[in-house]
């Protein structure tokens, strides 16, 4: 069984789409085949056999590890597969030295011109040994022991050579085939030799589907718990792309390896990855290349992206569409009521009941929204991590009720609000959050101004006020209620809110319940807001004309739909003329935003003091759940006896808190970002008193160790805030690649360049269900599914229907150019490329010039 | 000689282009489809009756007014509006001052409830450990009927979910949130509520005040219990409907009201209303239950939907704690809308609805805290599960949460009617103590509960006072609140009922039994046992109208004492008026005391040991 056979085999175009479906499956296959490929990966530094050594070429990627390990895994799995029943696995990983199997290639099922599928399975795979590998803990038990024993004594484990984890873009040629059929071999033996030549290839790792997946493996292997430390210690060394004999050296003296001569900025992504962060490929990318990353930061000179209008055929067709489905509609529903009058039973008077729902009101979810329902509520299952599982749902009544086929298939996801990438299973939050779990539990008991206050709550407040930069903060177990409750509190009658017209249901829910009264201005625009508050002052309450008692202006600082960013600095300057009190909804800009990922006056470097009151959700950026809102110490603690929140909902419970993720999850993202006890090297120069319009961190020094509970035990990278910028930068630069990249082949994008948000507009309705099905689906020759976010009326005025797709840290440069491509096919199909005309590039072209798409400041 | 030359050349340009312009224009218009016929149509309509066509184009011209003005009240130009020049605004821009963002406490008290609430130390639990004191107390301030508060059972299962969907869904339930667990969990939840289907909030304070403007929009009619929690209020408010109160609980008063809903429908006739009566199972301000049988017999009879709040009584009430319905063994379909919470009754987290499959669907686009807030983290969904499962299978937890409930009643039943009210209903796990004579001063009064709770605390017990938003809500009295748990041993429980009972006992003045007299004086026939620092020790309700003695300058009260001061030399004992807030020096070696109080109220003895 010729490994190059092998190969070949796995290179065979023969899997159709159900083998994602069939996802669980395969997992269970693959398991034993990476593993053992790893072993064979083994050859440049374990204890080899000569057999081995033939295959050198076999070994795809510096996935050398240690022959003890594989070894112990390879019984592992035995047990596994035994378990399983899966005989073949059985008699493959017969013994222990048998590393002949030649891994994931191995499988004929695997489809070799569908990279990226290829991709994604292979990365889920590492998932399934995670998780047998808890499930049959006590053989994992045994094998770690070897494991770890073999892994301290030879102290190499090799992976990317420096050379190849310095390497620029040096080799376009070397992106993936268009056809898929990358000679495995070919690959393979140019990141062997890698290992000795200088010259890399090392962007593979993100292009290539083989390369990572199997370090993924690799890498997983020895991130898991069952591996001592200083097995990670030594793999984390070997990351860095030391030698070996330095990596020996090191690892006895237990710190962390400078990076030696060439390794340079991948060093210290090594080191992050090296971390316990390490993860699942499916919930967190890996990616080595430093120049694919970008520092999300305000550039006076960046030029605004316009806001380009579809040509008039397009808007003509799109009322027309809603006009003939409006039409439609009303003809359904006027025989409907007649023949199937019990389906409308709901909708009509009876029995001396008024109607539940109006049939007026429901309409629109009834007769337009229903028609694309499969596109909506989705259910998936596991982590919203850089994939998703979605369940395969069909429908035999129109959308009416959704069964599930029992299939599922593991989809890149573009749609969760995962900015930074922490909402994962495994890595060194999710241990965290584990940690945390164990000690207190899930609940917190009640009330916080009865008995429903933890100590980790009030951790988690110093913390997050450290976060954002202001004397205080209080936190709520909802996002929603943050918002909700909160406002009531802060103005009643006689007060003015004046309010973006775009701003969140829950601030609009908020100032309903305060009996303030309110006004909107236009979107983000600062005239309008500046005679507005003129108009205020001026007329004061009506009628009576005495003036307002206060004034607050409630904006987001980064708006979900619109992708686009408040003005802070204008609004500043307003601030300080009109007098009024502002309020910044960081709901999603917080944690994805500014150099230091503390939301837009990070991103501004706008004195974060000098706004009033700074609300922020936990959900998004940092994976965990509920909100917060910091401001001054006088003004949160009043809030804390008048915000409902506080006296009548459940405290936030210690797995949405975080102080560390939940009070655990929370914690972790703040943290990483933050950087505890930072060290001097990196923290930024203590500035006293963090002026507005300065550019840079005033107030964002590193927090006090203390601020953390003295069980959580972090990674070395969670803690230094080297793990929180890396994903800060890696999030900054997919951002500014798709949108910018979607705007130069066509497509109408709305937004910020720097937004993780990318709303892209299909106007017609039809167009909406279309481009989530052909995403999901995939249309084209790479077949990775994608799930997408298509949002209409009432979310958006009716006219602008838009897909809208949220980057995350755990995305690859790969990731996106996946989705490019699959924009750029379904674009030419459903006719979306509507804006700029001139000088349009290709996706091929996007993806080729990257760099010059995401540091161009047009 | 051409016109065109008596035209200066300037002019003339000019008209070229008009003529040019008219020209392009009527090519344009002839080129438009159904251009002839606007034409014949306006030339022939003016030929017939040219007054016709200037009402036309005043019409045209009134649609075109109409568009254009600003369509939202208070926008725009009223006939409010004054004329300022720029100078003028900018003047009173400059002079704008606008109110501080908060207002400073009102109160003293307002200011110590911060520094008093308790910080627990590691997890909550029946027996966390409390910063303040440092050490561990029986936790009576938490819902944990069941004790699955620190349950290791589901820590396992969150662990498990943890590492298996990681650590928040990071999206709304539309748009990849909603998780296979969640759908396990409604659909556990519908089956044990006995409804058809459900659906699950992110929160439970924020369920209902969502569920109730899905529903009830401006006009409706809403019938609500005078006593419903603040989520309830605030929905209500929200929602917009019209809203007629009941007295709490009070069956005949709902009546009343349901009478009169249907009087008036039926008078000013129109199209029928969507009608809705909403109340709490246990009520989370009270503890009383409620009357669900009656309700049921009168929501059928006035055709009202029922919309029942069980945030409290999930988990709490019924044979495997499936709440009121269970309770009065009525099928959970009987009830319309069941709101209830994961995070009181299964210690897990979030709020659910429960309803036919029409009014759960409905939520899933209308419910505002469903549609636009973060779904539940999966691992309180599958902790939800489990604690359900758990629920169901161990009865015994409620028999325990029963006999708990039971000890503690009967050893505050002595008290009740002499010093505490107690309207929470005998099962209720929820217990509010009221004072039986509370001072008139709100403050006061707070302070004293709060002096019971401190007291309990340094025995080893937490219990808490209600929190409360006034100005924000219906006025409730204060109260001390107290939630029992089935965690607790018999012992553990006895030993907690002693505790609340002696602290009560001693601040709400069992020990000095005072009386009033009808002239007006106080009388403390039995001596005040004083061992903190400061201690209120009782206080009286002076009558309205004083009937003083003749002997007495009016405005004065005159005070007996049975208790011998001489014991206390070395202290400073006093009475208090309150509203006045003087303290009054008393003279230990005197056992009568006459002081001048002016507009006061209520009595207090106010007895403080220095040393002590």
């Amino acid at each position: 069984m010729s490994p190059v056979v092998n190969s070949r085999k796995a290179l065979e175009p023969t899997l159709g789409h159900d083998s994602i479906e069939d996802y669980e499956y395969h997992q269970q296959q693959q398991t034993s085949g990476l593993s053992t490929s790893a072993g064979s990966g083994a050859s440049s530094s374990g204890g080899l056999s000569g057999k081995l050594q033939r295959r050198q070429s076999q070994l795809m990627t510096a996935k050398a590890s240690f022959n003890p390990i594989n070894s112990a895994r390879t019984s592992l799995l035995n047990v596994l597969s035994g378990a399983k029943g899966n005989k073949k696995k059985g008699e493959r990983a017969g013994g222990a030295n048998d590393a002949d199997v030649n891994g994931g290639r191995d499988l004929g099922e695997t489809p070799a011109n569908q990279v990226i599928r290829n991709y994604l399975m292979n990365s889920s795979s590492s998932s399934s040994f995670i998780s047998a590998s808890s499930t049959f803990s006590n053989s994992t038990n045994t094998s770690r022991g070897s494991g770890t024993s073999a892994m301290s004594k030879d102290g190499i484990l090799l992976t990317p050579t420096s050379s190849m984890m310095a390497s620029p873009l040096s080799s376009p040629e070397l992106h993936r085939h268009p056809n898929g059929t990358h000679s495995a071999s070919q690959l393979a033996s140019s990141l062997g030799n890698s290992m000795s030549k200088p010259q890399s290839t090392f962007n593979r790792f993100d292009e290539i589907d083989i390369a990572p997946y199997e370090l993924s493996d690799n890498m997983i292997s020895i991130l898991e718990k069952p591996l001592g430390k200083a097995a990670q210690r030594a793999y984390a060394l070997s990351y860095n792309g030391g030698k070996a004999n330095q990596v020996g050296g090191h690892a006895q003296d237990g710190t962390m390896l400078n990076v030696p001569s060439g390794a340079g900025a991948g060093a210290q992504t090594g080191a992050v990855m090296g971390g316990k962060s390490g993860a699942k490929h499916e919930e967190f990318g890996f990616c080595m290349n430093q120049n694919w990353r970008y520092t999300s930061q305000y550039d006076p000179k960046a030029r605004e992206a316009e806001e380009l209008q579809p040509p008039y055929y397009i808007l003509l067709t799109t009322y027309f569409s809603y006009l003939v489905m409006i039409c439609l509609g009303h003809i359904r529903d006027f025989w409907g009521k007649r023949l199937y009058p019990q389906s409308y039973s709901h909708l009509k008077p009876s029995n001396g009941y008024a109607a539940l729902n109006s049939d007026f009101d429901s309409f629109y979810t009834r007769r337009l929204k229903a028609r694309m329902d499969d596109c909506f509520s989705r259910p998936v299952t596991g982590v919203a991590g850089r994939t998703i599982q979605t369940f395969d749902r069909v429908s035999k009544d129109f959308n009416e009720n959704f069964t599930l086929t029992g299939t599922t298939r593991r989809a890149l996801n573009i749609s969760s609000y995962n900015y930074l990438g922490f909402a994962q299973a495994t890595g060194g939050v999710a241990d965290a959050v584990e940690a945390g779990l164990k000690r207190y539990g899930v609940s917190s008991g009640g009330v916080r101004l009865e008995a429903g206050t933890l100590d980790l709550h009030v951790q988690t407040e110093k913390l997050v006020s450290q976060f954002v930069g202001t004397e205080d903060a209080m936190i709520v177990s909802m996002g929603f209620a943050t918002n909700s409750t909160t406002i009531p509190a802060l103005v009643d009658k006689g007060c003015l809110v004046i309010s973006d017209e775009l701003n969140h249901a829950s601030i609009r829910f908020g100032v309903r319940l305060s009996a303030a009264s309110i006004r909107v201005f236009k979107h983000n625009d600062m005239l309008a807001l500046e005679t507005l508050l003129r108009e205020a002052i001026s007329q004061g309450q009506p009628r009576t004309h005495r003036p307002w008692k206060k004034i607050l202006v409630i904006v987001e600082g980064l708006y979900s739909m619109e992708g686009s960013l408040v003005h802070l600095p204008e609004l500043i300057v307003l601030k300080e003329k009109y007098k009024f009190y502002l309020y910044v909804d960081e709901a999603h800009s917080i944690g994805a935003l500014g150099p230091n990922g503390r939301g837009v006056c990070d991103y501004f470097g706008v004195d974060p003091r000098s706004v009033d009151l700074l609300m922020g959700t936990f959900t998004k950026s940092f994976g965990a759940a509920g909100g917060y809102i910091a401001g001054s110490k006088e003004v949160i603690d009043r809030l804390r006896i008048r915000s409902h929140a506080m006296a009548y909902a459940e405290a936030m419970s210690p797995l949405g808190d975080d102080p560390d993720r939940g009070i655990h999850g929370i914690n972790h993202g703040c943290l990483s970002t933050l950087g505890i006890g930072r060290s001097a090297r990196d923290a930024p120069p203590p500035s006293s008193s963090g002026l507005a319009h300065t550019p840079g961190p005033a107030v964002y020094g590193p927090a006090p160790a203390s601020v953390l509970p003295s069980w959580l035990h972090l990674s070395p990278s969670l803690l230094n805030g080297t793990e929180g910028r890396e994903r800060l930068r890696r999030l900054a630069f997919n951002s500014r690649y798709l949108s910018g990249a979607l705007r130069k082949m066509g497509f109408i994008v709305y937004g910020h360049r720097d937004s993780p948000i990318v709303p892209m507009l299909l106007y017609n309705p039809a167009k909406m269900p279309m481009f989530s099905r052909m995403m999901l689906d995939r249309f084209g020759k790479d077949k990775t599914p994608i799930v997408v976010v298509v949002v209409a009326y009432p979310a958006t005025p009716l006219i602008s229907s838009r897909v809208r797709f949220c980057l995350s840290a755990a995305h690859t440069k790969h990731d996106v150019d996946v989705v490019l491509r699959a924009c750029d096919e379904i674009g030419d199909v459903l006719d979306l490329k509507h804006g700029n005309k001139v000088d349009r590039w290709s996706a091929e072209e996007c993806i080729r010039r990257a760099e010059e798409v995401v540091f161009s400041n047009e | 000689m051409d016109s065109s030359q008596d035209i200066a050349s300037p002019l003339l340009a000019v008209l070229r282009s008009l003529n040019r312009t008219a020209a392009t224009v009527e090519h344009y218009f002839h080129k438009l489809p159904g251009s002839p016929i606007l034409v014949r149509y306006i030339r022939s309509s003016y030929q017939n009756d040219p007054w016709r066509s200037l009402l036309e184009l005043s019409l045209i011209i009134y649609v075109v007014w109409t568009f254009a003005k600003p369509r939202t009240r208070g926008e725009g130009q009223t006939k409010y509006w004054v004329n300022m020049s720029e100078k003028d605004i900018d003047s009173l821009v400059e002079e704008f001052e606008p109110a501080p963002l908060v207002d400073a406490p009102a109160s003293k008290t307002e200011a110590a409830i911060l520094p008093s609430v308790p910080t627990i130390v590691g997890p909550a639990s029946h027996k966390p450990k409390i910063t303040a004191t440092g050490k561990v107390a029986l936790n009576l301030a938490s819902p944990n009927w069941s004790g699955f508060l620190d349950n290791e059972k589901l820590k396992e299962v969150a662990i498990r979910t943890l590492r298996e969907y990681g650590t928040s869904p990071c999206g709304p339930p539309g748009f990849y949130g909603t998780l296979d667990v969640h759908t396990q969990l409604e659909n556990d939840l519908a089956k044990c509520v006995g409804q058809e289907s459900a659906i699950i909030y992110a929160q439970s304070f924020s369920t209902v005040s969502s569920v109730i403007p899905a529903f009830s929009k401006r006009g409706d009619i809403v019938v609500v219990d005078k006593a419903v929690n603040f989520g309830i209020q605030k929905g209500v408010q929200i929602s917009r409907s019209t809203v007629k109160w009941f007295e709490p609980n009070d069956m005949e008063d709902l009546e009343r009201v349901l009478k009169g809903v249907e009087r008036d429908a039926k008078r000013k006739g129109g199209p029928l209303k969507r009608r809705f009566i909403i109340t709490e199972g246990i009520f989370e301000n009270t503890g009383e239950l409620v009357n669900l049988p009656r309700i049921i017999e009168l929501k059928k009879k006035y055709k009202f939907r029922l919309l029942l709040d069980e945030s409290y009584s999930f988990g709490m009430l019924g044979r495997t704690g499936r709440g009121v319905t269970e309770y009065y063994n009525i099928p959970g379909d009987e009830v319309d809308i069941t709101v209830g919470s994961m995070a009181t009754g299964l210690n897990s987290g979030g709020g659910f609805c429960a309803g036919s499959t029409h009014v759960v669907k409905h939520q899933r686009i209308n419910g505002s805290a469903f549609v636009y807030s973060a779904a539940l983290p999966g691992a309180l969904a599958t902790c939800g599960s489990e604690a359900i499962r758990m629920l169901s299978t161990s009865p015994q937890i409620r028999t325990a949460l029963t006999d708990n409930v039971k000890i503690l009643r009967t050893t505050l039943a002595k008290l009740e009617d002499v010093s505490i009210y107690i309207p929470s209903d005998p099962v209720s796990a929820l217990v509010h103590i009221y004072m039986k004579n509370p001072p008139e001063d709100l403050e006061l009064e707070e302070k004293l509960l709060q002096d019971v709770v401190d007291e309990a605390l340094s025995q080893g017990v937490l219990i808490t006072r209600a929190a409360r938003l006034r100005g924000q809500e219906n006025e409730m009295t204060p109260t001390l609140k107290i939630m029992v748990s089935a965690a607790f041993t018999k012992k553990e429980m006895e030993k907690a009922s002693s505790v609340i009972k002696s602290a009560i006992t001693k601040h709400f003045g069992m020990n000095g039994r005072y009386t009033i007299k009808p002239q007006g004086y106080v009388v403390l026939t039995e001596a005040p046992h004083v061992p903190s620092v400061e201690t209120i020790v009782t206080f009286g309700k002076l009558p309205n109208t004083l009937d003083f003695e003749s002997s007495l300058p009016a405005g004065t009260v005159r005070v007996e004492f049975d208790i011998k001061l001489t014991s206390l030399s070395s202290s400073k004992a006093c009475l208090q008026g309150y509203e006045s807030q003087n303290h009054l020096a008393l003279s230990p070696s005197k056992s009568t005391q006459i002081f001048s109080l002016s507009r006061v109220r209520s009595v207090g003895f106010f007895i403080s040991h220095p040393q002590m």
